[in-house]
């Protein structure tokens, strides 16, 4: 019996010891300790901007297994002051521990913020797995205003409200309505929704202003080869106040814009064009010359003829050339409507009406006409006759020659 | 002394082939097949090709194309157009003429009010696999007042012969537009030459 009760006490204190040396230092039955994640002002999504202060709760299971202290590291896409941010304050209520960060200050500021949760006592990352990773993680725009941060040079007006997206409301970074808005020159809307929360995008977005060309009027698009979320995007643009009096040419970098722009449309009223956009530079609307005399490819036996057409800005400067040879600036009237004579040589004569305005070169009309030198000829060339009668002659003179010769 | 003679024959021979190679054939068919002398061989008489609104109407010819065709009883020419000919290039309305009557470039169509201008071969090059190669070698028995007709997206156009002259090669004037409805028929001259142009107008009816 004594062996027996020896036995059974030896026992206990190897179970002891084995149940000692393998629990952990506060035994934590779970495997995922944190019960929740929950960014403050839910009404945001969990998103934030231009806030002074921002909050995240995380909720453990059990907090008596635990000391938690949060921090939290910012990767501020730009930040003098670095891109590491411990929370400013970190209260417990139960198992419910809040972690505060005060944004504040002027400077604008924008990143994924990635929050930590480490035991204060063993100073070991608390993993976050039950509830995923892109929980721990929170988009942050402070201060970011497209408009404040980087105006748009020239757009001031007072006709038209501005109707630049106003990020103070967007709820969700992920998927924003964006219009860049001129009021002076233009706009630009992008017609499906963008991400913004990418490094370069918000950097482009922070310098907005010197990547919009609306420094001119009659011009309008984005620059900045930069901005590939938004050159690459298709976006309906419109530009204002043109002198047209009729659908202008639109052109892509100063050339043709046919495999860019599409949906054209003119609002004469307004005197505004839009256009959709497939890639993004610079569109510009461009005068257009219509000719109505002569016909392409045409054949005439006048030594001259009288180049008429119109075009839709009656002070565009309108040019014709023949043959690349200077025939003057031609009168426009009010209705934009010109006519020229013009001298042509024999052969193929190209005629080119070129126009250019305030806004630019529009493009060159061409015609080509062909003078007529001869009727056409439809008969045996008579060089050959004449040879056939040449030969014979020439022949008759050999046999007769060589027959005198021999006789004599 | 010998090879100068055998060289003088070879000579007279070849030109006198290359002379009956271009004068013979125009010439010969202009005495066998003078159409002064001979029945027409288009069948439909004239008050019926007159009264024709559509090529459809004239069942009893075989039009060479209803598209675009002309048709001159008179001299037996039956044969398609080739819209937009241009008559400043030659080795590309050559080849055009081997299978059609050339329409001017720039000149009017029946359906206008201009004078629309075609031309057509009155002798061809000695050995050239062509068509038409005399179309027009009759164009100087077509007398004021003699029809000719012209069929366009199967409508029928009718003409009447006003005047006919031969022209220098550089006279434009003949294919001037002046927007009074005219047909013009050009053809070198003479056969087998293209010293001067055999000139046709006629007037639309």
């Amino acid at each position: 019996m004594k062996k027996v009760l020896i036995g059974v006490c030896i026992m206990f204190f190897m179970v002891l010891g084995l149940g000692i040396s393998i629990a952990p230092e506060k035994a934590g039955a779970v495997t995922s300790p944190i019960a929740s994640i929950v960014w403050g002002d839910s009404a945001m999504g969990g998103w934030a901007f231009g806030d002074t202060t921002r909050s995240v709760e995380i909720t453990l299971n059990d907090a008596s297994d635990y000391d938690p202290l949060t921090t939290s590291t910012v990767g501020w896409y730009w930040d003098p002051s670095g891109s590491h941010t411990d929370a400013d304050s970190v209260t417990q209520n139960g198992n419910t521990y809040t972690a505060t960060f005060n944004l504040t200050g002027t400077t604008t500021k924008a990143g994924v913020l990635n929050i930590n949760v480490t035991d204060a006592v063993t100073h070991q990352p608390i993993a976050i797995t039950a509830q995923g990773a892109t929980d721990a993680s929170m988009f942050m725009a402070h201060n970011l205003n497209i408009k404040s941060n980087s105006p748009f040079e020239g757009c001031a007006s007072t006709a038209r409200a501005d109707e630049t997206t106003d990020f103070s409301t967007v709820t969700d970074f992920r998927s924003v309505d964006l219009t860049l808005h001129c009021p002076a020159r233009g706009k630009i809307h992008f017609t499906s929704r963008k991400d913004l929360t990418a490094s370069s995008t918000m950097e482009g977005l922070r310098t907005i202003g010197q990547s919009l060309d609306a420094d001119k009027n009659g011009e309008f698009g984005l620059s900045d080869s930069t901005m590939a979320l938004l050159k690459d995007a298709g976006a309906e643009l419109t530009i204002y106040d043109l002198p047209y009096t009729g659908t202008p040419d639109v052109k892509y970098n100063g050339g043709d814009s046919s495999s860019m722009a599409s949906n054209i449309s003119y609002d004469l009223t307004n005197r505004s064009l839009t256009l959709s956009a497939a890639h993004f530079s610079t569109y510009s609307a461009v005068p257009k010359v219509t000719l109505t005399a002569p016909e392409n490819n045409s054949t005439t036996t006048a030594d001259r003829l009288t180049v008429k057409g119109s075009v839709n800005d009656p002070a565009a400067t309108v040019k014709v050339y023949v043959n690349d040879s200077d025939q003057g600036t031609v009168s426009v009237d009010t209705n934009g409507v010109f006519e020229k004579e013009v001298v042509l040589g024999s052969g193929s004569n190209t005629i080119k009406v070129t126009s250019s305005n305030s806004v630019g070169n529009g493009f060159d009309v061409t015609r080509t006409v062909t003078k007529s030198a001869t009727l056409p000829a439809t008969g045996v060339a008579t060089y050959l006759a004449v040879v056939a009668i040449a030969a014979i002659a020439l022949g008759a003179y050999f046999v007769l020659s060589s027959k005198k010769s021999t006789s004599n | 002394m010998r090879y100068k003679q055998t060289f003088g024959f070879v000579l007279v021979f070849w030109g006198v082939f290359l002379l009956g190679a271009i004068f013979a054939r125009p010439y010969v068919n202009r005495i066998f097949f003078d159409p002064s002398t001979r029945a027409s061989t288009i069948t439909a008489d004239q008050t019926r090709i007159e009264r024709a609104k559509t090529a459809d109407d004239l069942p009893e010819i075989k039009i060479a194309s209803k598209e675009f065709g002309v048709l001159i009883p008179k001299i037996n020419v039956n044969a398609p157009i080739k819209a937009n000919v241009d008559g400043q290039t030659p080795k590309r309305y050559f080849k055009e003429l081997k299978t059609a009557v050339g329409h001017l470039k720039g000149s009017a169509l029946p359906d206008d009010s201009g004078n629309m201008v075609l031309f057509g071969h009155s002798s061809d090059i000695p050995g050239a696999t062509s068509q038409y190669p005399e179309v027009f070698l009759f164009l100087d028995k077509l007398d004021k007042g003699d029809l000719i007709t012209i069929f366009y997206q199967n409508n029928v156009y009718n003409y009447a012969v006003t005047t006919r002259k031969t022209v220098a090669a550089d006279d434009l004037s003949v294919i001037a537009d002046d927007s009074q409805n005219q047909l013009t028929l050009i053809t070198c001259w003479p056969p087998g030459t293209n010293v001067y142009r055999m000139v046709v107008k006629a007037q639309k009816k």
